[in-house]
Formats: C-alpha cells, structure tokens, sequence
C-alpha cells in the first residue's frame, strides 16, 4: 500500500468511528485519534489529546491506580512484602500476572509471586480495618523474617472508609526498626495506572532514599550505573544488565525488577540513571537529579538498531575506553543479529502491525519490527501523557494511527478497517482479535515468552513472531461457510 | 522434512538424496523456456545493496530459483522476492554438488548473512 493511500485509510477509519458516537462523545474523542508521519510537521503525536478520564461506559483498557502502584513500581521489589490493603481480588487477580523474574528462595528472602492481603470482610469495612493491618503486619514478620521491610499498598475501600494507614505504618516502622512504607494508590486516584506510578514514585522518594545507611560505606567507581524502569519482564533486565557490563559498566542497582531495597537505597550512587520505562520511573530519576546529582538518560534496547544508538549514547557518557568497549560489543552481538535477520525477515517483511499497549511499548518496540521489515501502522498508549507522544515521532516510520486510551470497539473497528497482520497488544485484547482470526502477540508479559530486550533477546523476539504469524493455525480459523462461499 | 519446499516424508529418513530434490524441483519447476535469466540482489541487513548478479538457465541454481519465485507466497517488492533462508541454504548446498564452477562461485556469495532477493527475467 502506498503512504497515501494508508494514511487516507487511517484517516477514514478514524471518521467512521466517530460518525458511530453521539455527537459529545465523538468530539471528545476526536481529539485523542489521529494521524501522524515522519514528514508530518504537527500531527497526532503533537497535537493528541491523553492523560484524561476515561469516557464513563467504554469498555477501557486502563488499569488502576493501585495496579500501577503495587503492580507495576513496588511489586517487583523481591525482598520486600507488599501487601495489599483491602478485599482480596485486588491482589489476588495481580498476582504473579507480569512475570517479574527474580532470584531468591520465595517465601524465605524473596516474596514476589506470593499474595499478602488483609483480606476484608464487611466488618472491616463497616469499623475500618486498621486493626487488622497492624495484625497482619506483625504475622509477616513472624512467619518471614527475612523480608527486608513491607509496603501496605492500598485499594479503593481504604481511601472510602478512611483508614489511616499512614499512622499504622508509621508506628509499626517504629516498633520493628524495618522499613514499613505505606502507598496510598486507592485504585480510583487519577485516571489510570499512571498515578499509581507517581505515588509509588513518590513514597521511594520519601521513605527510601532519605535512608542512607546502604550508601554510606558503599564503594563507588567512576563506571557505576543503574538500571531504572526495567521489570524484568521474563528476564528483561537480565538480558540488558549483560551488555552494560560487557561495555566495563558497573550497574550497581535495577530497579524495580528483581530488585531489592538495598539496590533502591545506593542508587544515588550512580554515576548515571539509565531509564528504561520513561512513564512509571521518570519522577524518581528526576527527583535524584535535582537532590543527588545523578543524571539520567533514556534508553531502548528493541531490536539491534535501536540497541546499538542506545549502547552509543550510554558510552558518550563515558570515557574513551568505555566507548573502544561498547564498539566491540557491538561488532561482535551484529554478526549475530544480521543472522537471525536473515533467517527472519525473508518470512516477516512487509506484514504489518498494530500496537497497543503502555509504558514505553507503543514506541519503543517499533524499531524491533522494523528491524525485520515488519511495518508498524497503528500505535497507541492505555496512559501516556503528552511527553509520551511527542517522543513516540522519533519512532514512527510511516503514516501511523494514533490512538489515546483506545477503547475496545475503536480497536475492533481499526483493525478490521486496516487489516494489520499482528496485532500487538494485551490479554485484555488478545482473544478478541484471535477470534476474528488474526495472529496476536501478548505485549504485557511478553505471551510467556521473553526477555526482549538487548541483542540476544531480538532472536526470540524474532521467532515469537514469525511462530505468531506464520503459523499453519491461522489458515484453520475461517468458519466452513466463509470458505466455501469463496469457492476455495 | 521440507527441501526446496518440498515434502519428503519421514519414511525416506533424514538423509534425502540430492538426486530426489532435482527431480522434484525440475519437475515441480514445469517449463521454464520463457525464463531467460534470473535476477539477484543482495542486501545488509539495513537494506544497503551489497551483491548483484545473474543466473542464466541450464544448472540447478537456475531452476530452483525460479521454482522459488513462481511458488512462493512472500510478498513481491519491485518484482523481487526474498528467498528463505532455508531455502537459500538448500539450493546452495546442492547447486555446488551438481552445477559447474560459475553456479559455485554464485552460491559461496549466497552463503552470507545478507538478505537475497530474486526476479526473473
Ligand atoms: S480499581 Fe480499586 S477495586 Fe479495582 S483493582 Fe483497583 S484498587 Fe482494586
């Protein structure tokens, strides 16, 4: 197809689903759908509406405030127990979902994939239930003593009926002398996930990193760095932390994936903050620059083209034989991408894809499939904010549809009126788009599958995706009658 | 297992004789007399053009590629189609058993990492 004729087809796909809405709707909407090139001068990602409350009604993708807290910041901190403070689904349906991996003995020093709760009842609710968390806080203890300290992570009833759980957790800390931190992420805080991350920001920002006593006797060199932003999805920060160290860095801290709260409390010691998820992490890094004095730079490392910029950006920030390093790592992971490249593209160039996912995804991942000659036409973000879509430009290859907080019909109707090969996106989306028979890949926990960050990850990266597309299964999924009626 | 994108069924074992795959290739290629050559390039893998050659008809290389392009399914682009690495790697590896010094001298180019496209004149 070419570029006009696509963005001509975006555009009239975007009228057609506005023309379906009321008109207030439709006008709200508008201003979150778009169209966007490289050669464009103002176009979606400058002008998209985001970061706003979710029409009341549409089927939404967003997650809330505390699973932005307790999910996705806190979670992943593996000596650490993090309670959930409410009724039990909360926690219970964010449990272990996002394939956090850690090292560890879980239940001896490490809690990541174990459900904590206070479990309410509607006793709880109706004479509040700071009395039950103070219980459940010293059980932990008992029966863990090896946790590094707790976060009481709150859902939506806590902030309802008013317990104070500040005042629990501070008077718990000062019994135990263990880091006892308290998040109040009510999930209706906000409009998404994207608060939860800010407050959980917030609270590192107060209660861990004023606690010097790591930092103190910490030893730096004049290579130390940390990873921030990194989940560890399915092994993510692994497979970075790899090349970092390859180039001579030190990375002294990851954060938040396998993480521990010592690595959070010596991050200052960087001599650089390496931010990876810019939307969940950008407060903290922010907040030690202007305190620490620790600079901070994004980076991406999907797919090898996007890696290797990054790998060159990260050595500019260091001395020449940082960079001579970085040079040979490069050469040397290159011969191996060119030939998972050749073995890869012949069966992926040209197919098309659509995006929709959070964080840094609906623009870092691009480059990854244009690595391969797979072409992106449609992007977007469940809780980006402006930031997010200007940066998103510097991604984009093509005319790309843009779409904010995109809602499951607005989805459905995209990708019936575009026909993208993939579909890259959530569980939430994945078995709508399965069914209408079309190759999904699960962008949140990477489908089970994963790391794929960094150079060796891009090989898997590659093969999930020629699985997910190529798969003889797909050429099984039309019902008897649509095939007969083709005469095929 | 698939050679030259043909099946040849587990019974035959893994060892399938080159002799077989011409036969199959030559007779799943038909009538090739209106193909008078056959086009390659060949690519980085960020797209710069490294390689560029001909085939010309009466060798193995010849009609296996143009077996390829007749049935593939990948997507043509300027007339040309990418070949598969498996594939490209399976002509090569019989093409240099059986074609002559200048097919051979073709197929050590095709055993790079760059990407090959094909188009027949
Ligand atoms: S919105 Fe409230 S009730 Fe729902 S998962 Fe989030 S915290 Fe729990």
């Amino acid at each position: 197809m070419g570029p006009l004729n696509l963005e001509n087809l975006q555009k009239e796909a975007i009228a057609e689903v506005l023309e379906s809405y009321p008109e207030k709707v439709s006008k709200n909407r508008a201003k979150h759908l778009g169209v966007d090139s490289p050669e464009t001068s103002k176009g979606a990602c400058d002008t998209s509406r985001s970061n706003k409350q979710t029409v009341p009604g549409v089927m939404s993708q967003r997650g809330c405030a505390y699973a932005g807290s307790k999910g996705v910041v806190w979670g992943p901190v593996k000596d650490m127990i993090h309670i959930s403070h409410g009724p039990i689904g909360c926690g219970q349906y964010s449990r272990a979902g996002r394939r956090n991996y850690y090292i560890g003995t879980t239940g001896i020093d490490t809690f990541v994939t174990m459900n904590f709760s206070t479990d309410f009842t509607e006793k709880d609710i109706v004479f509040g239930g700071d009395k039950k968390l103070k219980v459940a806080l010293e059980e932990i203890d008992t029966l863990f003593p090896l946790n590094n300290g707790i976060t009481i992570q709150s859902e939506c009833p806590i902030g309802l009926i008013g317990d104070d759980i500040q005042a629990v957790a501070k008077k718990y800390k000062s019994e135990s002398s263990k880091p006892t931190i308290a998040v109040s992420c009510e999930g209706f805080r906000g409009v998404s996930q994207s608060l939860g991350h800010h407050i959980a920001n917030d609270m590192i920002r107060d209660e861990i990193m004023p606690d010097d006593s790591a930092r103190k006797d910490f030893q730096s060199t004049p290579y130390d760095v940390a990873i921030v932003g990194d989940y560890n999805i399915g092994g993510d920060a692994w497979s970075s932390r790899i090349l970092l160290e390859e180039m001579g860095l030190r990375v002294i801290a990851q954060w938040s994936g396998d993480a521990t709260y010592k690595e959070m409390a010596i991050a200052p010691k960087a001599k650089l903050n390496l931010l990876h998820c810019y939307r969940s992490m950008n407060y903290i890094a922010r907040h030690m620059e202007q305190e620490f004095g620790v600079p901070w730079i994004e980076y991406n490392f999907f797919g090898p083209t996007k890696t290797t910029e990054s790998l060159r950006k990260i050595a500019a920030m260091f001395d020449e034989t940082i960079q001579a390093k970085t040079e040979e790592v490069i050469a040397k992971y290159t011969a191996m991408t060119d030939e998972v490249i050749a073995k890869y593209r012949p069966k992926l160039e040209g197919k098309t894809v659509m995006l929709y996912v959070g964080g840094l995804r609906p623009r870092h991942v691009i480059g990854a499939y244009e690595d391969l000659g797979m072409e992106v036409i449609g992007t977007g973000y469940e809780f980006g904010h402006g930031d997010d879509y200007k940066r998103t430009k510097e991604d984009i290859a093509r005319s790309t549809l843009i779409y904010d907080d995109v809602n499951e019909y607005e989805l459905e109707a995209f990708v019936k009126k575009l026909k993208p090969d993939l579909v890259a996106s959530g569980v939430k989306e994945k078995y709508v788009f399965q069914k209408m028979g079309l190759p999904f890949r699960q962008m949140h926990s990477w489908d089970y599958s994963g790391p794929y960050h960094g150079y060796d990850a891009f090989a898997i990266f590659a093969k999930d995706m020629d699985l997910a597309m190529n798969s003889p299964v797909w050429s099984h999924t039309k019902a008897p009658w649509d095939t007969e009626e083709k005469g095929a | 297992m698939f050679v030259c994108g043909y099946h040849f069924p587990a019974s035959m074992g893994n060892d399938v004789s080159f002799d077989k795959v011409i036969e199959k290739v030559n007779e799943g290629a038909g009538d090739l007399s209106g193909v008078s050559a056959i086009e390659v390039t060949g690519e980085t893998s960020k797209g710069d053009i490294v390689e560029k050659f001909t085939v010309s008809p009466g060798s193995f290389l010849f009609a296996a590629l143009a077996d390829y392009y007749n049935k593939s399914d990948v997507p043509e682009k300027d007339g040309y189609k990418m070949i598969y690495y498996t594939n490209k790697y399976q002509i090569s590896e019989i093409s240099k058993a059986v074609d002559g010094e200048e097919e051979k001298a073709l197929c050590k180019k095709l055993d790079d990492m760059n990407l090959y496209r094909i188009k027949i004149a």
